[in-house]
C-alpha cells in the first residue's frame, strides 16, 4: 500500500520523442526501504521512465515528487544531488580515470563523510579496494558494473534507480550483482530496478511494476505477479 | 654550444607559452564543446591592454591584473553566443568554429582600426626588463627569464589544478563522459562556464608572458600564433592536454633553433613544414586524439 | 563599363568560383582551405607565365588547372577522409607558407606584390563563360551519385559507410575538383587584376569565403551565387567610413547566420518549396506523414 509520505511519487507522468510517445500516463510509488522492480520488454520504456525521473529527457505532462519536493524539469545536478542516484544501463564509468578517482566524482556532494563512505563501498565492493588505482577502463565487464555501482552509492542516495544492471554480464556475476542489490536493501537503500530479467527481478524485489509499450500494464506484490498465470506466459517463460 | 643553450632556454620559455594557449584551446574543446578560434585573439586584445595600462601606470601588478581581467571578460562574454549555439538542433561543433571565426574577424579588424591606428604596438625597456643577464658568452634577457618561470608556473599550476583539486575533475570527467558526469551531478553548465573563466586567465597570462618575451604586438599577431596554437594541438591529438604539453615544448624549441641558425622569415616557414609533414603522415595527431 | 562595375563583376565570379570550390568538399563536411594556397600558386604562376615567358592565356589557364589539380591530389591522400578541423589545420598552415615563399622570394616580387600582367581582351566574358561550365559541372555532381552520397557522408559518415560509400575516396574527388576549380580561379584573378600581392591570400581571405559560404547556405551550389554579389556589394553600398569595416561587418554576419539560421539564406528546403510539388510526389508524402 502506498504510504503518506512516499519516497518517490509519479503522477501521470508523459514523455515524447517528437510524434512517438514513449511514456503515457505513468503512476507509481516507492515507499521508504522497499525494493521496487520494474520489468518489461525491451522497448517498453523503462530506460526513458529512469531517465525521466533524473530530468535528462524532457518531461511532457505529469509531475514527479521526491520526498514530498517537486522535481519535475528540475536539473540533473540538482536531483542528484536531493539523493538521488541512478546506475546507468551499460556500467557508464570515466574510462580514463583511476577507479578511486570514480568513486571521488561520485562523493562529491557529500565530502565531508567521503572516507567512511570508501570504506563502505570497499566493503561491498572488495574487488573496487585491490584495484582503486587502476584506470577504470582496464576493470572487466563486471568490474566495471561495481564500480558504477559504488560510484552511485557514494554520494549516500536515499534512491537508487538501477537500469539493467546484468546487461552483458556473465550469469555468476550478475548472481553477485543481484545479491548484493538484495544486501543493500537490507542496510535501508531504497531500490528501483529496471530489468529484462523478469525472473531474477521478482525474485529479489518486494513489489514489482509491468510496463508494456509506454505503460504499466499490470502492478502488485512480487509474488502475486509470479503467480500470475499472465505473467508467467509472458515474461517467466511458463505455459 | 653557447648559442645552442641560449636558444634552449628562448624556445622553453615560448614553448611553455604555447602549451598554456593549447592547454587553453583544449580545455575549450573538451569541457565546453567548441573550437574557440577566437582565442589568440584574445590575447593579443590582452597585450594590447598591458601595452595601454603601461601608459598609465608602471606599477607592474595593476598590468597584469588588468591584461588578464580583459581577457577573462572577453572569454566569459563569448560563453552566451557558444552556449546558444550549441542549444541548436543539429548542429555540430564545426558551427562553433564558424562563429569563432567571426568573432576573431571582429576582434581582428577592431584592433587594426581602433588601438595605436593599427600600427605594431612595441613594449617599453621598463616592462621587460631590458638589461640583459649574461653567463660567459650566454646571454639572456630579463623578459626571457620572466617568461621561462612564468610559464613554468602558471602550467605546474593548472595541471595541478586538474588532476588534483575536484574542479579539476569535472573537467576531466565532462571531457570523457557527458552523459555520466551529469548522472553523477556534476552540475554541467556552471562547469563549462567556470573552464571559459579558467581559459581566460590562462589567456591573460600567455598575453603578459608573451608581451615579456617578443617585447611588441601586432593586430596581425593573433592569426599567426592561431595557427601555431592550431597547428600544435592536431600535431599532438586534438583534445589531448599531454601530447598538447609535449608539441608545445617541441615547437618552441624547434622554433627558437632554427631562428639561431637559419636566416629570417624562413625560420617560421620550418616549423610549420615539419608540422604540415606531420599532420599530413598522422593525421590523427602524434598522441592520439581524445575527442 | 565603368571600372567600379567591372570589378565588381568581375571579383563577384571569381568569389563564386572560389565559393563553390569551398562549398564542395563541404558537402562531406571539410573546410579545405588549400583552395586559397593553390590560387595564390596559380595566380603567380599565370601572371609570371605571362609577363615573363609571353605564354598565351589558354595555356596557362590549363597548366594552372593542372597545377592545382597535382596539389589537390597529392594533399587528398593525407587528407582525404581526415575530420573537418584537420583538413582545416591542413590548408592555413598551406595557406601560411605559400604566403611566406611568395614574400621571400624576389623573382616574385616579394611583399612589394608582383605587376604588369599583360591585359587579356574580353576578361570578363571568359570568366562568365567559365563560370557558367564550372557551375554546370557542379550541378551534374551534386545531382549524380557522388552527390547524393555526399549528402550520407554529411549527415553521418558510419551510415555511409555502412551503405557501402568509400568515404576518402569521395572526400579525395571533392578535395580535388575543388582545388581545380580554385586553380582556374587564380589564374583568371590575375588577368582579372592584373597585380598581384602575397597580402591578399590571407586569413581576411579565408574569413571571406567563408562568409560566403555560410551566409549564402551551404547546402545547395544557389546560395553562394546570392552572396558572393550581396557581399561583394556592401562596401560599394555604404560610405568608405563604415565601408573600411567591412571585416567586422563579414564576422558579425557570420556570427549571426550561425545564431539564426544556421543553414544559411538559401536553404534547400526553400528550394523544394519554390519548386511545383507535383515533380516530387514523395517529398510530399514524407511531409504530409509527419504531420
Amino acid at each position: 500500500m502506498e504510504k503518506k509520505n512516499s519516497i518517490l511519487k509519479i503522477e501521470n507522468l508523459s514523455v515524447s520523442y517528437g510524434p512517438i510517445k514513449a511514456l503515457k500516463n505513468i503512476d507509481l510509488y516507492i515507499n521508504e526501504g522497499e525494493f521496487v522492480s520494474l520489468i518489461g520488454a525491451n522497448g517498453a520504456g523503462k530506460t526513458t521512465l529512469l531517465k525521466a525521473v533524473l530530468g535528462i529527457n524532457t518531461i511532457e505532462r505529469g509531475n514527479i515528487f521526491f520526498l514530498g519536493k517537486d522535481i519535475t524539469r528540475k536539473p540533473t545536478n540538482v536531483i542528484v544531488s536531493s539523493g538521488l542516484s541512478l546506475i546507468p544501463e551499460g556500467h557508464i564509468i570515466f574510462s580514463s580515470m583511476s577507479v578511486l578517482e570514480n568513486l571521488q566524482l561520485g562523493a562529491y556532494q557529500s565530502l565531508a563523510t567521503f572516507k567512511e563512505n570508501l570504506e563502505k563501498i570497499f566493503e561491498y565492493f572488495p574487488i573496487l579496494q585491490k584495484r582503486s588505482n587502476q584506470i577504470a577502463g582496464t576493470l572487466s565487464g563486471g568490474e566495471q558494473q561495481m564500480l558504477s555501482m559504488g560510484r552511485a552509492l557514494m554520494s549516500k542516495p536515499k534512491l537508487i534507480l538501477v537500469d539493467e544492471p546484468s546487461l552483458g554480464l556473465a550469469p555468476k556475476i550478475v548472481l553477485d550483482i543481484f545479491n548484493i542489490l538484495i544486501e543493500l536493501n537490507k542496510e535501508g537503500y531504497t531500490i528501483l530496478l529496471s530489468e529484462q530479467n523478469a525472473k531474477k527481478a521478482l525474485e529479489s524485489s518486494s513489489r514489482c511494476y509491468v510496463m508494456k509499450t509506454g505503460e504499466i500494464a499490470m502492478s502488485g506484490p512480487s509474488l502475486d505477479l509470479m503467480n500470475n498465470p499472465q505473467i508467467q506466459q509472458a515474461y517467466l517463460g511458463g505455459c | 654550444m653557447e648559442i645552442f643553450i641560449a636558444q634552449l632556454i628562448s624556445g622553453l620559455s615560448l614553448g611553455s607559452i604555447y602549451v598554456l594557449l593549447v592547454t587553453g584551446f583544449n580545455l575549450m574543446l573538451l569541457v565546453a564543446k567548441i573550437i574557440q578560434f577566437a582565442y589568440p585573439q584574445i590575447v593579443v586584445i590582452s597585450m594590447y591592454t598591458c601595452w595601454w595600462a603601461l601608459k598609465i601606470t608602471s606599477n607592474k601588478l595593476l598590468i597584469i591584473i588588468a591584461g588578464i581581467t580583459v581577457s577573462v571578460a572577453l572569454s566569459l562574454l563569448s560563453e552566451p553566443i557558444f552556449r546558444k549555439i550549441s542549444s541548436i538542433k543539429d548542429v555540430d561543433i564545426n558551427a562553433t568554429f564558424i562563429a569563432s571565426m567571426g568573432i576573431a574577424m571582429i576582434m581582428m579588424d577592431v584592433m587594426s582600426h581602433s588601438f595605436n591606428y593599427g600600427f605594431p604596438v612595441a613594449f617599453p625597456p621598463k616592462w621587460i626588463g631590458g638589461n640583459i643577464l649574461s653567463f660567459g658568452l650566454i646571454t639572456i634577457s630579463k623578459g626571457q627569464l620572466f617568461a621561462l618561470v612564468g610559464g613554468v608556473i602558471a602550467v605546474s599550476v593548472f595541471f595541478y589544478l586538474l588532476y588534483r583539486t575536484n574542479q579539476g575533475r569535472f573537467f576531466r570527467a565532462i571531457a570523457e563522459n557527458r552523459l555520466a558526469a551529469e548522472l553523477v551531478g556534476i552540475p554541467i553548465t556552471k562547469t563549462s562556464i567556470f573552464s571559459y573563466f579558467i581559459v581566460g586567465i590562462l589567456g591573460g597570462f600567455s598575453a603578459i608572458l608573451f608581451s615579456m618575451l617578443i617585447g611588441s604586438a601586432s593586430p596581425w599577431l593573433g592569426e599567426f600564433v592561431a595557427l601555431k596554437m592550431l597547428a600544435v594541438s592536431i600535431v599532438a591529438g586534438l583534445g589531448n592536454l599531454h601530447g598538447g604539453l609535449v608539441c608545445g615544448l617541441l615547437l618552441g624549441i624547434i622554433e627558437a633553433i632554427a631562428v639561431g641558425y637559419i636566416s629570417g622569415s624562413w625560420s617560421n616557414v620550418i616549423a610549420f613544414v615539419i608540422m604540415l609533414a606531420v599532420i599530413l603522415i598522422k593525421p590523427e595527431g602524434l598522441f592520439g586524439t581524445k575527442i | 563599363m565603368s571600372e567600379v562595375l567591372y570589378y565588381f563583376l568581375g571579383f563577384s565570379a571569381i568569389y563564386i568560383l572560389m565559393g563553390w570550390a569551398l562549398y564542395l568538399p563541404y558537402r562531406v563536411g571539410q573546410l579545405n582551405y588549400l583552395i586559397v594556397a593553390c590560387m595564390a600558386i596559380t595566380a603567380y604562376f599565370g601572371g609570371f607565365a605571362a609577363r615573363e615567358w609571353n605564354w598565351p592565356f589558354p595555356v596557362i589557364l590549363i597548366i594552372g588547372i593542372m597545377i592545382s589539380t597535382i596539389i589537390g591530389l597529392i594533399f587528398s591522400q593525407a587528407i582525404g577522409k581526415a575530420p573537418c578541423f584537420t583538413v582545416v589545420i591542413v590548408g592555413l598552415t598551406s595557406v601560411f607558407i605559400v604566403k611566406t615563399v611568395i614574400e621571400n622570394w624576389k623573382l616574385l616580387g616579394g611583399t612589394v606584390g608582383f605587376f604588369h600582367i599583360p591585359n587579356v581582351n574580353g576578361m570578363l566574358i571568359i570568366i562568365y563563360g567559365l563560370l557558367i561550365l564550372v557551375g554546370f559541372l557542379i550541378y551534374r555532381i551534386d545531382h549524380s551519385r557522388w552527390g547524393r552520397a555526399a549528402s550520407v557522408v554529411f549527415v553521418d559518415k558510419d551510415v555511409a559507410v555502412s551503405l557501402g560509400v568509400d568515404i576518402k575516396k569521395i572526400g579525395m574527388f571533392f578535395q580535388i575538383v575543388s582545388c581545380a576549380i580554385a586553380g582556374m580561379a587564380g589564374t583568371l584573378d590575375a588577368f582579372l587584376v592584373r597585380s598581384l600581392s602575397p597580402e591578399f591570400f590571407t586569413f581576411g581571405m579565408i574569413g571571406y569565403l567563408m562568409c560566403i559560404l555560410f551566409v549564402g547556405g551551404y547546402t545547395t551550389m544557389w546560395g553562394v551565387i546570392f552572396s558572393a554579389f550581396f557581399l561583394q556589394g556592401i562596401p560599394l553600398m555604404f560610405p568608405s567610413s563604415i565601408a573600411s569595416w567591412r571585416q567586422v561587418i563579414y564576422g558579425a554576419l557570420l556570427v549571426l547566420i550561425i545564431l539564426l539560421r544556421p543553414e544559411g539564406i538559401i536553404t534547400r528546403k526553400m528550394l523544394w518549396r519554390m519548386k511545383p510539388k507535383a515533380y516530387f510526389p514523395v517529398n510530399t508524402q514524407i511531409k504530409n506523414s509527419k504531420s
